[in-house]
C-alpha cells in the first residue's frame, strides 16, 4: 500500500510532450502492471502511482499530472471522494476511473465528482492506453448506459439550474441519441454532424455536469 | 422485356362463390389460376383497394378511397375517420410495414398515420400531417423512413426523444408521387415530372420524363422503371443515364417489388404484368382481368393481389388440382368411371358420350351409338377392356384390331353401375336393379337380395385379403365368401352410412368403406369401426377412395377432395390420436366441384406416374400428391376480441383481462389464425382452463361462445392448424377471472348467522391461521431466498467454476512448456482470454444479484452495454434503439436475469447462426409491456432450425416463466425474435 515516488527522471525533461500519468490503485499486482505498461509506452511518462487516497492526493496536488488513473474502490477514502477533491483543485486535470464491474451507480458518482471516463480492469492494454489518449485529446467517451443516468440528472435542469450549466438542444439531442444506444457515427450521421463535433458536445455535457453538481453542492450548502 | 405473367377474365361479373379457376392456355392449360374476390359484400370498407401490404403477423392491410381494412383471410376488420380518432382522412394511398413492425399509412390530405401494437397514431400530430398527402412510403436500411408527400420528401428518423420526426424535407413545395429504395443510402423519388436520385440527402440525378409520370419502381435488379400517365413505359438507361422509351404503350397504374425480387405491375386495362429485363416467360393470354388495376402486392406465400377499381380485392394463385372437360377433349364433362390400361392410355367412360382415351394431350373419343351412357371401365389381367353401359350390355375391346365389342345378350343384367376384377380373374359387375353378377371362366353366378344381399342396388365392388369379395348397397354391406356364403353388415355393425358409395383395399389389406353421410370405415381384425366430423374428416359423404405413394388416402367427397393420413387415421382407430388430421381441396386450389360424385366404379385413379384422378359429372380432376407443398409453417393465432354480455372489449397483444363482474353472463371470445395459402380452411382446438377437461373441436370457427360460468379463474386457449395440418401447439391464450357474486342472499344471510354463532370461534381461528400465515409467510420467503441462493450457485458453478478450472490446467501447461523452445505463448493467451471471460461472468452474476439494480432502467443499460460489446470484435454491426428515458419500474432479480439471459441467447444466435451483417436491437415500453426486438438481416430462420440447437426453447421456456412470450418472425430478409413481458 505504499505509495512510491517515481524521481523525474531527466528523460521526462527533455521529451515534455509526453503525458505524465499518475495512478491511484490499491492492488499492488495491478498497479505494478498498470505503472510497467504506461512507463513503457512512449507517448505516456509514469508520474507516480499509489496505494491510498491520503498519500495520493498531496502527491498529485504538488505533481499535477495531466492525467491521473483512479480506482473506484479505494480502502479509506475512495476514488469518487478523491477525484472530487483532486478535481476542485486542479480542474484541468482529466482523472479517469477504473472498475472492475460495471456499476453505473458508482461510475455515475464518480462522473458528477468529475472524472472525464472510466475504463473497466478487463480491458485489453492495447485499449487501455488508446482510451488514455483519447481522455487527452479531449475526448471524453461515455457509454448508453451512463448516457441514460445522464439523461435523468439534467431532466428538470431548466427549472432549478442557472443559465450555465443548462445543456443546449443540441446536446440534449446527442446526449438522447446515446441513450438510445446509438453509437458516435450513427448520431453524427442523423444529427448532421462530424464525430469530432460529437465529441465536443458530449466533453461539453460532462464540464456540465461537473460545474451543475457543484452548483449543487453550493446551493444545498446554502440552503442549509 | 415485359413478360405479362397472367391475364385473365372473370366470366362471370362476380362469380358468387367469389372464386373460379381459369384455363390457361388450351390443351396443356390443364393447369391454370386460381381467382377469388372479396369486396364490400364480405366486409371489405369500399370497393376499390389503393394500397395493400402484409405485415409480419400475417394480416393482410387493405387501403380503399373510404377506409382501411385489416384482413385475416376471412374476415376484414375496418378503420375509418368515424371509429378511428387518428385518422383523419379515409382515402388511403399508401401502405408500408417497417422493420420494426410499424405499419405507415400514407393518406390523401389526411398526413401520415401508424400502427403498431395496435395503436393507431397520427404523425406529427393533426396539425401538421393535416392536409398533407402522402402517396407513398420507403424505409432504407438505416431504418430512416421516406414519405412521398403532396409538399416535397420527408425524411423522417428519430429524434432525441426517441419519437419519430421529419428531420428533413427534400424537394421542398414539390408534389412527389413516389418513392422507392435503391442501393446503400440511396432513394428515388419522383415528381409528376421528374425523377431524382438521392445519396443520403444529397441529390445525385435527375431525371426529366417522358411525359407526366404515373409511378416508378426498381426491379430486383435494381434497375428503374417510369410509368406515365397517359400511357407509355420507361427504362432508366445504364450507358445514357437517361430514361428511354421501351415502344410499350399500356398504362400500368401501380408497380410493386416482391420479396424475391419480381416486379409486378397492373395496367388500366386489366393486365398483371410480371416486369424483367429478358423475354423469358412472355406468354400473352387470350384473356383478361377485365377492369383497372390499381394497386398490386405479392406476398409471401407466392399469392397476388390486385386492388380493381370498383372490382375489389382480388386473389390469384397457381392451382393445384389440373382439370380435364370438353376443353381437353371429352365430349361431356360427365365423367363416371376411369381406367389406365398397360400402355399408359387412361381411359374414360362418360355419361352420354361413350369412351374416350388420353393420348397424353388431349382426349380422343369412340363412338358407339348403341351404349352412349358408360358407366365403368376396367382393364382386366389379360390386358382385356371392359366397359359397361347403362343401356344394359357389356362390352369389351378388341386389343388387335382395336375393335370394340358389345354384347347385347340376355346373358347379362340390366344398368352396370361397377365393375370389379377379383383375384382369381373373375369380372364382377354391380347392377342399377339385378344385384351383382359374377362372371368367371365358363359360368356366371348372380346374388341378389333374394340371395340374401342387403339390396340389389349395388354400387361398389372389393376384395378383402382372405379372398371374399365385398359389395356395397344402397341398404348395407355384404361380405360374400368364396362358396357363396353372404354376410351382411348395418350401421348397426359399425357401418358409417347404409349407402355404400365406395370400397378400396390399401397396400397392408385393409378395407376402406366410403358411405353417404357418417364418414369413414375400417374393416380390420373382424370389426367395423367408423369416423366423421367429429374426428376431424371435413365431410362426410364419400364417393371415391385412392391410395397415394405418400401413405395418404385420398377421399372424394361432394364437398372436396380430403387428404388422410394412413397412419393417423389407423391412430385414430386404435385410440391412440382423438384427431386425424385432414387436408382439404376444394376451389381455393382450382377443384371444381362436382354436381354429384360418379357413382360409379371404378371412377378414382392413381397412375402409373403416381397422379390421382377423379371422375365427376364436371369433369375429371387430377392432383399430383408430390405437388402438394408440405409447409412446417403453423398459423400464427390471435385472440382478437373478447365480447363479455356483447360488451365488446379489444385485447390485442393482452394476455390478461380485468376481473370479469359477477353475474357476467355470456363470454364470446373472437380469434384468427393467419394463413394466406388456404385462410377459410384454418382449424382450430379450443378450451377453457377451469371448465373444459378437454381441448375442443372447433373445426373452422372462429368464435366460441361461454354462458353462466361460475366464478373463479379462467385461461382460454386457442390452438390452430393450417390445411397442411401444422399445429400452432402454443396458440393463444387470455387469462381473466369471474368474481364471486356477492348478493346471493341466501347464502349471504347464512353466513350472517353463522358469523354471530361462531363469532368467538372465527377469533380463535384468525389468531391461529394468522400464526400459520406468518409461518407460511416465513417459509415462503426462506423458500424464495433458498432459490435465489440455488441459482447463484448454479451460475458461479457453470460459468466461473469452468472457466476457472480452463485457467487452472492452462496454467499448468504453461508451466510444463515453459523451457520448450517454442515456449508457453498460445497457453498464455489462452489464459488471458479465459480469465477475462471470468471477469465477465462474474459482472453479470454480480449485476444480477445486486438488489439496486432492480430496475428497468438499469436493465436497459446493461443490455446496452452488453450488446455493444458483444458485437464490439465483430465484423457485425449493432444498432441499438432504446427509449433514452424509461418508466421508474422494478424488475426483480429473477425476471433481470432470465430476460437478460434469454436477450444473450438471441444476441448469440445472430452472432453464430444468422450469418447477418446488421443487428438491430430495440427496447421499447408500450401500455405497461417490456418489448425487446432482436433483428438481424441474416439468412433468416427456417422452420428447420426450430429444433436445432438455437435455444429457442430455452428463451421461451425463460419468458413462460416471468409470464411472457417470445415471438419469431423469419423471412428471407432476416429474423426477428421479440420478447414481451408485461410490467404490471
Amino acid at each position: 500500500m505504499n505509495g512510491r515516488r517515481v524521481a523525474r527522471s531527466m528523460s521526462a525533461e527533455s521529451d515534455g510532450k509526453k503525458l505524465r500519468v499518475s495512478i491511484v490503485e490499491d492492488d499492488n499486482e495491478i498497479r505494478a502492471h498498470l505503472a510497467q505498461l504506461i512507463a513503457k509506452a512512449g507517448w505516456f511518462s509514469l508520474v507516480s502511482d499509489h496505494g491510498v487516497a491520503s498519500e495520493a492526493i498531496p502527491a498529485i496536488l504538488k505533481e499535477a499530472p495531466e492525467i491521473v488513473l483512479m480506482d473506484i474502490n479505494l480502502p479509506g477514502m475512495n476514488g469518487i471522494e478523491c477525484t472530487r477533491i483532486l478535481k476542485q483543485k486542479l480542474p484541468a486535470m482529466q482523472i479517469l476511473m477504473l472498475t472492475v464491474f460495471e456499476d453505473s451507480e458508482l461510475i455515475f458518482e464518480s462522473l458528477k465528482a468529475g472524472a472525464s471516463g472510466y475504463l473497466l480492469k478487463r480491458t485489453p492494454s492495447a485499449k487501455l492506453l488508446e482510451a488514455l489518449q483519447e481522455v487527452h485529446q479531449g475526448g471524453s467517451p461515455m457509454s448508453s448506459s451512463i448516457a441514460r443516468r445522464v439523461v435523468q440528472y439534467f431532466k428538470d435542469d431548466r427549472k432549478r439550474a442557472p443559465e450555465i450549466d443548462q445543456l443546449t438542444d443540441r446536446e440534449r439531442a446527442v446526449l438522447g441519441s446515446l441513450a438510445r444506444g446509438q453509437l458516435y457515427k450513427e448520431i453524427a450521421e442523423a444529427l448532421g454532424m462530424s464525430i469530432d463535433t460529437v465529441r465536443k458536445h458530449l466533453q461539453s455535457i460532462y464540464h456540465k455536469l461537473h460545474v451543475h453538481t457543484r452548483t449543487e453542492a453550493v446551493v444545498k450548502y446554502l440552503g442549509n | 422485356m415485359l413478360a405479362i405473367l397472367i391475364a385473365a377474365a372473370i366470366h362471370a361479373t362476380r362469380a358468387p362463390a367469389g372464386e373460379l379457376p381459369l384455363e390457361e392456355g388450351r390443351s396443356t392449360g390443364a393447369r391454370s389460376y386460381v381467382f377469388k374476390t372479396w369486396d364490400t359484400e364480405d366486409g371489405l370498407p369500399q370497393m376499390t383497394p389503393t394500397a395493400i401490404t402484409q405485415t409480419r403477423d400475417g394480416y393482410l392491410w387493405v387501403g380503399t378511397y373510404n377506409g382501411l381494412a385489416r384482413f385475416d383471410g376471412v374476415r376484414f376488420s375496418t378503420f375509418t375517420v368515424n371509429n378511428t380518432a387518428e385518422l383523419i382522412s379515409d382515402h388511403i394511398l399508401a401502405l408500408h410495414e417497417d422493420g420494426w413492425g410499424m405499419l405507415w399509412i400514407g393518406t390523401a390530405e389526411g398526413g401520415l398515420v401508424t400502427y403498431q401494437y395496435g395503436r393507431m397514431e397520427n404523425f406529427g400530430g393533426k396539425k401538421t400531417g393535416g392536409s398533407v398527402s402522402v402517396s407513398a412510403v420507403a424505409e432504407d436500411e438505416n431504418g430512416i423512413i421516406w414519405a412521398a408527400t403532396s409538399e416535397g420528401l420527408w425524411m423522417i428518423s428519430k429524434g432525441s426523444n426517441g419519437k419519430r420526426m421529419v428531420s428533413a424535407v427534400l424537394l421542398p413545395g414539390l408534389e412527389v408521387i413516389a418513392v422507392v429504395r435503391g442501393g446503400p443510402r440511396e432513394i428515388w423519388a419522383s415528381t409528376p415530372r421528374e425523377v431524382y436520385k438521392f445519396f443520403g440527402t444529397e441529390c445525385i440525378e435527375k431525371l426529366a420524363g417522358a411525359g407526366e409520370i404515373q409511378t416508378v419502381a426498381l426491379d430486383g435488379q435494381g434497375e428503374l422503371w417510369v410509368s406515365y400517365a397517359a400511357g407509355g413505359i420507361g427504362r432508366r438507361s445504364e450507358e445514357t443515364g437517361r430514361l428511354d422509351v421501351t415502344g410499350r404503350t399500356a398504362k400500368l397504374h401501380a408497380m410493386h417489388l416482391a420479396h424475391d425480387g419480381k416486379l409486378f405491375a397492373g395496367t388500366l386495362s386489366g393486365e398483371l404484368w410480371q416486369i424483367d429485363r429478358g423475354l423469358t416467360n412472355y406468354h400473352r393470354s387470350e384473356t383478361k382481368l377485365s377492369e383497372r388495376i390499381v394497386s398490386v402486392y405479392a406476398d409471401r406465400d407466392a399469392n397476388i393481389w390486385a386492388g380493381v377499381e370498383a372490382k375489389g380485392l382480388w386473389r390469384l394463385r397457381r392451382s393445384l388440382v389440373a382439370h380435364l372437360g370438353t376443353r381437353q377433349g371429352l365430349l361431356t364433362p360427365n365423367v363416371t368411371s376411369l381406367c389406365e390400361d398397360r400402355h399408359g392410355r387412361i381411359w374414360a367412360g362418360t355419361f352420354g358420350k361413350g369412351l374416350h382415351w388420353w393420348d397424353g394431350e388431349k382426349f380422343n373419343s369412340i363412338k358407339m351409338p348403341l351404349a352412349a351412357n358408360i358407366t365403368a371401365v376396367l382393364e382386366d389381367r389379360l390386358g382385356k377392356l371392359w366397359f359397361g353401359t347403362y343401356g344394359g350390355a357389356l362390352g369389351w375391346r378388341e386389343e388387335f384390331s382395336g375393335g370394340v365389342v358389345l354384347d347385347t345378350g340376355n346373358r347379362y343384367a340390366q344398368r352396370c353401375r361397377s365393375l370389379f376384377e377379383d383375384s382369381a380373374g373373375g369380372l364382377w359387375m354391380g347392377t342399377l336393379n339385378h344385384g351383382v353378377e359374377h362372371h368367371y371362366e365358363g359360368g356366371m353366378q348372380r346374388f341378389g337380395a333374394a340371395d340374401g344381399l342387403t339390396d340389389n342396388h349395388v354400387r361398389a365392388i372389393a376384395e378383402d385379403a382372405a379372398g371374399n369379395v365385398w359389395v356395397g348397397t344402397s341398404k348395407g354391406l355384404n361380405r360374400i365368401a368364396a362358396n357363396g356364403s353372404i354376410q351382411q353388415f348395418h350401421v348397426a355393425d359399425g357401418l358409417a352410412g347404409e349407402q355404400v358409395r365406395a370400397l378400396f383395399r390399401d397396400t397392408e389389406g385393409t378395407l376402406w368403406i366410403g358411405s353417404t353421410g357418417g364418414g369413414l370405415t375400417r374393416w380390420k381384425d373382424g370389426k367395423l369401426e367408423s369416423l366423421g366430423l367429429k374426428e376431424g374428416l371435413s365431410n362426410e359423404w364419400i364417393e371415391q377412395i385412392v391410395q397415394d405413394d405418400h401413405g395418404y388416402l385420398w377421399l372424394g367427397s361432394n364437398g372436396g377432395l380430403m387428404r388422410v393420413n394412413l397412419r393417423q387415421l389407423n391412430d385414430c382407430f386404435s385410440h391412440s390420436s382423438p384427431f386425424v388430421h385432414c387436408t382439404v381441396f376444394r376451389r381455393e386450389e382450382g377443384l371444381i366441384l362436382p354436381n354429384s360424385g360418379s357413382g360409379f366404379q371404378p371412377s378414382a385413379l392413381k397412375t402409373s406416374d403416381g397422379k390421382l384422378w377423379f371422375a365427376s359429372d364436371a369433369g375429371i380432376a387430377i392432383i399430383d400428391p408430390r405437388e402438394v407443398r408440405v409447409e412446417r409453417k403453423s398459423p400464427a393465432v390471435y385472440i382478437e376480441e373478447v365480447l363479455v354480455d356483447e360488451q365488446r372489449q379489444s385485447i390485442y397483444g393482452e394476455s390478461t383481462l380485468q376481473p370479469l363482474p359477477a353475474g357476467s353472463h355470456r363470454l364470446e371470445f373472437r380469434y384468427t389464425g393467419l394463413d394466406s395459402t388456404a385462410p377459410a380452411l384454418v382449424r382450430f382446438r379450443h378450451k377453457l382452463e377451469g371448465f373444459d377437461s378437454d381441448w375442443v373441436n372447433a373445426a373452422v370457427r372462429r368464435e366460441a361462445v361461454y354462458t353462466r360460468l361460475p366464478p373463479g379463474e379462467y385461461r382460454f386457449r386457442v390452438l390452430a392448424a393450417n390445411n397442411q395440418g401444422n399445429w400452432n401447439e402454443e396458440g393463444a391464450s387470455l387469462a381473466f377471472s369471474i368474481l364471486p357474486r356477492f348478493w346471493q342472499t341466501q347464502l349471504f344471510q347464512i353466513t350472517a348467522v353463522m358469523l354471530s354463532v361462531f363469532f368467538t370461534g372465527l377469533i380463535v381461528w384468525g389468531v391461529i391461521s394468522g400464526k400459520h400465515r406468518r409461518e407460511l409467510e416465513l417459509l415462503k420467503r426462506t423458500h424464495e431466498l433458498e432459490r435465489e441462493r440455488t441459482r447463484i450457485a448454479q451460475d458461479m458453478h457453470d460459468g466461473l467454476g469452468s472457466s476457472l478450472v480452463k485457467i487452472s490446467l492452462l496454467g499448468e501447461q504453461a508451466e510444463r512448456r515453459f523451457h520448450e523452445a517454442d515456449g508457453a505463448e498460445p497457453q498464455v493467451r489462452k489464459m488471458t482470454a479465459a480469465a477475462r471471460q471470468v471477469v465477465r461472468e462474474m459482472d453479470e452474476i454480480v449485476w444480477a444479484v445486486n438488489p439496486r439494480n432492480d430496475t428497468l432502467e438499469n436493465f436497459a443499460g446493461y443490455i446496452c452495454a452488453f450488446a455493444r460489446e458483444h458485437f464490439s470484435d465483430t465484423s457485425l454491426e449493432c444498432h441499438l434503439d432504446f427509449p433514452a428515458e424509461l418508466p421508474i419500474k422494478l424488475l426483480r432479480a429473477e425476471v433481470r436475469h432470465n430476460l437478460f439471459l434469454a436477450v444473450r441467447e438471441a444476441l448469440n444466435n445472430v452472432l453464430k447462426h444468422s450469418q447477418a451483417q446488421h443487428v438491430w436491437v430495440k427496447m421499447d415500453v408500450v401500455d405497461d409491456h417490456l418489448v425487446i426486438d432482436v433483428r438481424d438481416d441474416g439468412k433468416g430462420f427456417s422452420a428447420a432450425d426450430h429444433n436445432a440447437g438455437n435455444g429457442l426453447g430455452n428463451m421461451r421456456e425463460r419468458l413462460r416463466h416471468l409470464g411472457g412470450v417470445v415471438e419469431l418472425a423469419g423471412t428471407a430478409a432476416g429474423t426477428n425474435v421479440r420478447f414481451a413481458l408485461s410490467l404490471k
